[in-house]
């Protein structure tokens, strides 16, 4: 038990650094913006002036008459009281934005892990038990086809179809529950491409493997072995796939979440860079940071539970 | 432990397709939302769901509008103004309606004969719909507000701006305020237009911040009833309204922030019309109606007019002749009748056909001209051709059609020998590029909705002015300095006009700027409501209704 | 196993057709495509214009032959640029371990901690729409995964007797990195170099489609598709082609690299999603 806790609190260790340079790279992502973010403010519209005087009151309300390495301790100080500040333009509270967006984009990225695992994993587990045949070689060109399908062109493609022409889906928004269907779907399709790849492989390997051998010489017929014994074995590389999906769809399905009128964390990020809106940049940096970092530390978890090796500290990495 | 970690693997997606199952429906505000979609998407299909209706009632008191906007109509507390004026829930003193000056809150003004003095008579049947009445009280209160330095996406909004000089502003009677300054203001009308002057209740803001803590209470036909950060805002027929009051009870205003899935969702009928200028672009409105009958267009002429503007530092655009060259280049006709459908007319003096002093010039379009000038000039210099930079900001390229326009340019100017390279940048690179002087061309949108055009000439053209400097025009000619010089102090408008004239034709032959087209408003709806009317800032509103 | 090749030789075949085709593009393009005639704007396809024409009168099959130059090119550029980065890092973070390892460990994390798409998004408009802000922003968020791959490969090779067995006979630990283990990470990063060149090609698709790619008027598939998008109801060709292209060139470089990967037999990380 202690040395599963040493465990644990060494990789956390391991992630502080992660963290801090995380946090560094957002910030100096933030900073390294063109522009002067003052006269941005002063200037909305790109016809107006302002005296010296003024510009010197909001550049010290912003903060930014500071040396850059202040700044970001105070950034650093702020955030530790939960605090990213406010958007230059909108005047908004970064954190009530990220509040209210988060959950939208969770349920975004969870659907469309959902659609992935439903039929990524479905037609990874067929096309192994089918192997060579028919199915395996369709789905394995679907997949491969999947896989290479930019999401933009997806998202165009099916908003026509779906919305525009059969109209059974709304274009946009999110104020009707099917509303996250088709930025869903636009999301999980490479996804379900590589995941049912990954399936696949992960069986067939498991399949060549002695206990499976030992298993069907038990008499347990061969798609017995592969749903009940090689699909929980292989499923390390393909949950980490999903993992990692996961995390990236949380923090920045942001062409998809654009076209698609949904407001999450992605669609805020884009906004943010177009205006140059650097606070909010960075707080989204950060937070896809975090959520990275927690992802993987989940998954440490799950090797730890399936391979016991890990759990009794065998393997250092 | 298999079978442990494969029912925790169960459980966690099980317990994810709960959740995310759940809510979608669970919260009330969005289970009403949804039921209210569904009844206006039926009603938006076709016209037998939307008689059935009328069946029942009638539909302007029964089925919301939906109109889309590329932004959150309502930007809320943090911004000055709360909500774009196009939402019509707040109103301001005086209204800007496509160049003339109109009453709105104020029913009149005068001054006097310094200009020094300003009495505005405010209406005295407008109530904020939070039943507090509008009077002189209130609208001084609301000039108090301003000075807490709100900023806005708007426009920034205080004091200073809106009330240059002042001295001091007094309560005359219960319904007329007087402002009294140090320096005479000739325009105030001008400046207090619209977002010169947003009045909102006393109820609804902090007196010590002036945030507006709530929903925004105005004056307007419509009120707030419901907003959904980034997603949409509801609107309710003030029927209290002083003036005449709005035909359809409720609008939902969505924010859409990408062009064509705004055109997907007209097309698809979720939504019934665009607001907003630049919601849509003139290819794709007139593409959208061509190729289907549902929809319909209106225009409504604007004060914009796309422009390229030099940088006269620049050896070769120094030379009036090579200007002369581009201008003759650059047909208009075709620029017109293509990239922009044939919906805009073409552009030859500076001052847009909106402006009262607009002096209708027509110009030619001469290639061979052009080509045996820019070859006098190349030759001169000795060189072979040009090279130069053309910069358009990022907003212009995709609001207007600037980038076809820039592309097409690119090739006529080559057989002048002028090889120009273009840059789309951001906003706040494009001010770099212009502070630093650091391009030879742009091609802009612009215009003025000031009346009088005498500061937007000096600030472009005359030597001493603002932009021409600051911005690297860097134009000089000694006839305008002259004339810009001599505007301000006639009083008479009929010779002021006569400068005005004069200076459109010098800025005209002598290649100043290329004003290539005057812009228009597009505005794009459903067929299944009508009296539907671009404003300057956005749509009617208040006269939009379902088709009967 | 037979199948396998009819699916290599079609991705080869496509791909060099694609391949063939950008780089010919002048010679075989009816058109120039930058050549515009607005009497012929939008037009449908005929004998002239085999493709029609876009909304400035150009010819859309030159555009699209030419479209992909630009495109393939940044895409093998960036990802060899990652590649070389994070192959000499991950050489030594996996060779001499201990500090160095740490250091270079860390940053990849950090780097691999950053979102994807939105990250380059945020390079490239940090640093203006351009090759160069394009060429950045996919390294900064490629080399990491290159790095961990070849950090781990070296590990294990290092743990094979012949490392030890050189080492005896005196060889120096550039000797043994650069001339005995690296070779062996061959096969490893030709899979690794082509899946990620056909994630690439996509991420340079999504920029310029965002308007953060190519300055006009060169024409790019991803800026094609985007300029097309308002005239898409009236010209489908004018999206459907380019991103036909693109979908194509991904595909058959993802063919590729799984024949790659049966052939080698090594197993590269597989592509992340967008």
């Amino acid at each position: 038990m202690w040395t599963l806790i040493r465990y644990i609190l060494k990789k956390m260790a391991l992630l502080v650094p992660v963290l801090v340079g995380i946090s560094v790279m957002a910030f100096a992502l933030g900073a390294m913006s063109p522009g002067d973010p003052v006269d941005q403010v002063l200037n909305p519209n790109g016809n107006e002036s302002y005296t010296r005087e003024e510009y010197d009151q909001m550049s010290a309300r912003m903060g930014l008459d500071k040396p850059v390495h202040i700044q970001y301790i105070n950034w650093l100080g702020n955030l530790s009281q939960g605090d990213l500040g406010r958007s230059f333009f909108t005047n908004k509270s970064i954190v009530e934005q990220l509040a209210r967006r988060i959950p939208i984009s969770a349920r975004l990225a969870g659907l469309s892990m959902i659609v992935t695992v439903v039929l990524g994993v479905g037609g990874g587990v067929a096309m192994a038990v089918w192997k060579d045949r028919f199915l395996d070689h369709l789905l394995g060109a679907c997949s491969a086809v999947a896989l290479s399908v930019p999401g933009f062109w997806t998202a165009i493609v099916l908003m026509g179809l779906f919305a525009e022409k059969w109209k059974l889906l709304p274009t946009s928004g999110i104020v009707s529950g099917t509303g996250y269907l088709l930025p869903a779907v636009t999301l999980a399709i490479p996804s379900t491409g590589a995941c049912a790849r990954l399936t696949r492989n992960a069986i067939l390997d498991e399949v060549g493997r002695q206990y499976v051998t030992v298993a069907v010489s038990k008499g347990l017929s061969r798609r017995q072995t592969i749903v009940f014994h090689a699909l929980g074995n292989g499923l390390i590389p393909v949950v980490t796939y999903l993992g990692t999906h996961m995390a990236g769809i949380l923090g920045g399905a942001s062409i998809v979440e654009t076209i698609f009128a949904v407001p999450g964390i992605g669609s805020y990020a884009i906004s943010a860079v177009q205006s140059k809106d650097y606070y909010v940049v960075q707080a989204y940096v950060l937070f896809s940071g975090l959520v990275y970092v927690a992802v993987n530390i989940l998954l440490d978890l799950l090797y730890m539970a399936i391979n016991p090796r890990i759990r009794r500290g065998e393997a250092g990495q | 432990m298999r079978k442990r970690f494969l029912a925790l693997l169960l459980a966690c997606s099980a317990a994810m397709a709960f959740t995310s199952g759940c809510k979608d429906g669970s919260a009330p505000g969005q289970k009403a939302a949804q039921t209210q979609e569904a009844e206006r998407g039926s009603a938006a299909d076709g016209q037998k769901t939307s008689r059935e209706e009328e069946a029942k009632g009638n539909p302007n008191e029964e089925t919301e509008v939906v109109i889309a906007t590329y932004r959150d109509a309502v930007q809320g507390s943090g911004d000055a103004f709360y909500c774009w004026e196009g939402t019509y829930v707040w109103e301001a003193l005086t209204t800007n309606n496509g160049g003339v000056i109109e009453p709105w809150l104020a029913q009149s003004w005068e001054h006097n004969d310094a200009c020094t003095e300003w009495t505005f008579r405010l209406r005295d049947d407008a109530f904020f719909t939070d039943g507090i009445q509008f009077n002189a009280d209130t609208c001084l209160e609301n000039i108090d507000r301003w000075t807490h330095g709100i900023t806005s996406t708007y426009t920034s909004l205080s004091v200073e701006k809106s009330f240059p000089n002042l001295d001091k502003m007094e309560k005359v009677d219960e319904f007329t305020v007087k402002f009294t300054f140090t320096q005479p203001i000739t325009t105030l009308e001008y400046v207090l237009s619209d977002y010169g002057s947003p009045m909102f209740s006393p109820g609804c803001f902090d007196k010590e911040t002036g945030v507006i803590s709530d929903y925004a209470v105005g004056t307007g036909p419509y009120k707030i009833t419901d907003h959904v950060d980034g997603e949409y805002v509801l609107l309710e027929r003030n029927d209290d309204y002083y003036g005449e009051k709005g035909k359809v009870k409720y609008f939902r205003i969505r924010c859409i922030p990408d062009a064509q899935t705004r055109i997907s969702a007209l097309k698809a009928g979720e939504v019934m019309g665009l607001a907003d200028n630049g919601a849509i672009t003139m290819a794709g409105a007139k593409n959208l109606c061509d190729t289907d009958d549902n929809f319909s267009m209106d225009s409504t002429p604007s004060h914009m007019t796309e422009y390229i503007m030099f940088n006269c530092n620049n050896e070769f655009l120094a030379d009036r002749r090579m200007r002369e060259a581009l201008n003759l280049a650059t047909d208009r006709e075709s620029v017109c009748g293509v990239l922009y459908n044939g919906l805009l007319e073409p552009a030859y003096s500076f001052l847009s056909a909106q402006s009262v002093f607009h002096l209708d010039l027509q110009g030619e379009y001469d290639l061979e001209r052009a080509k045996a000038l820019a070859r006098e000039v190349l030759d001169e210099k000795g060189a072979d051709h040009a090279d130069m930079t053309m910069i358009i900001r990022s907003s212009t390229a995709s609001d207007y059609n600037c980038k076809a326009v820039a592309e097409y340019l690119k090739q006529v100017y080559q057989e002048l020998g002028v090889f120009f390279s273009i840059e789309i940048v951001d906003s706040s690179i494009y001010k770099e590029r212009q502070q630093e002087g650091s391009y030879d061309m742009t091609l802009t949108v612009f215009g003025m909705n000031n009346g009088d055009p005498a500061s937007t000439f000096k600030q472009y053209f005359a030597s001493d002015g603002n932009s021409n400097h600051s911005l690297n025009y860097n134009y000089y000619n000694e006839k305008i300095d002259e004339l810009v010089a001599k505007a301000p102090a006639l009083a008479d408008v009929e010779e002021r006009s006569r400068i005005y004239d004069e200076i459109q034709t010098v800025l005209f032959e002598d290649s100043a700027c290329i004003p290539i087209c005057y812009q228009i408003n597009v505005n794009i709806h459903n067929k299944a409501i009508e009296h539907y009317r671009g404003r300057t800032f956005g749509v009617g509103l208040p006269t939009i209704s379902w088709t009967e | 196993m037979k199948l396998m090749t009819v699916k290599m030789k079609a991705a080869l075949v496509i791909l060099g057709g694609i391949l063939l085709a950008s780089a010919l593009a002048p010679l075989i393009a009816p058109w120039d495509p930058l050549a515009s005639d607005l009497a012929r704007a939008l037009e449908g396809p005929s004998g002239e214009h085999l493709l029609g024409t876009d909304n400035i009168g150009r010819d859309l099959l030159s555009r699209v032959l030419y479209g992909g130059r630009q495109s393939i090119l940044l895409a093998l550029a960036a990802t060899a640029l990652s590649m070389a980065l994070g192959f000499v890092l991950g050489l030594f973070a996996g060779y001499f371990q201990g500090g160095a390892d740490m250091v270079i460990t860390t940053a990849s994390n950090i780097f691999q901690g950053l979102p994807g798409m939105t990250l380059m998004i945020a390079v490239a408009g940090i640093m203006g729409q351009g090759v160069k802000s394009m060429l950045l922003a996919i390294v900064l968020n490629s080399w990491a995964g290159f790095s961990r791959i070849v950090r781990g490969e070296v590990m294990r090779l290092k743990r094979e007797s012949f490392v030890d067995g050189l080492k005896t006979v005196g060889a120096g630990n550039f000797r043994i990195l650069f001339l005995h283990i690296a070779p062996n990470l061959f096969g490893t990063l030709c899979v690794m170099f082509a899946t990620r060149v056909a994630g690439n090609v996509i991420a340079v698709a999504s920029m310029s489609f965002l308007g953060l790619g190519l300055q006009p008027p060169a024409p790019d598939w991803g800026v094609m598709i985007n300029d097309a998008r308002q005239y898409f109801r009236q010209r489908p060709l004018l999206v459907l082609a380019p991103g036909l292209c693109v979908v194509l060139l991904s595909l058959s470089v993802n063919l590729a690299a799984d024949g790659l990967r049966d052939w080698m037999d090594t197993r590269g990380e597989n592509a992340d999603s967008m």
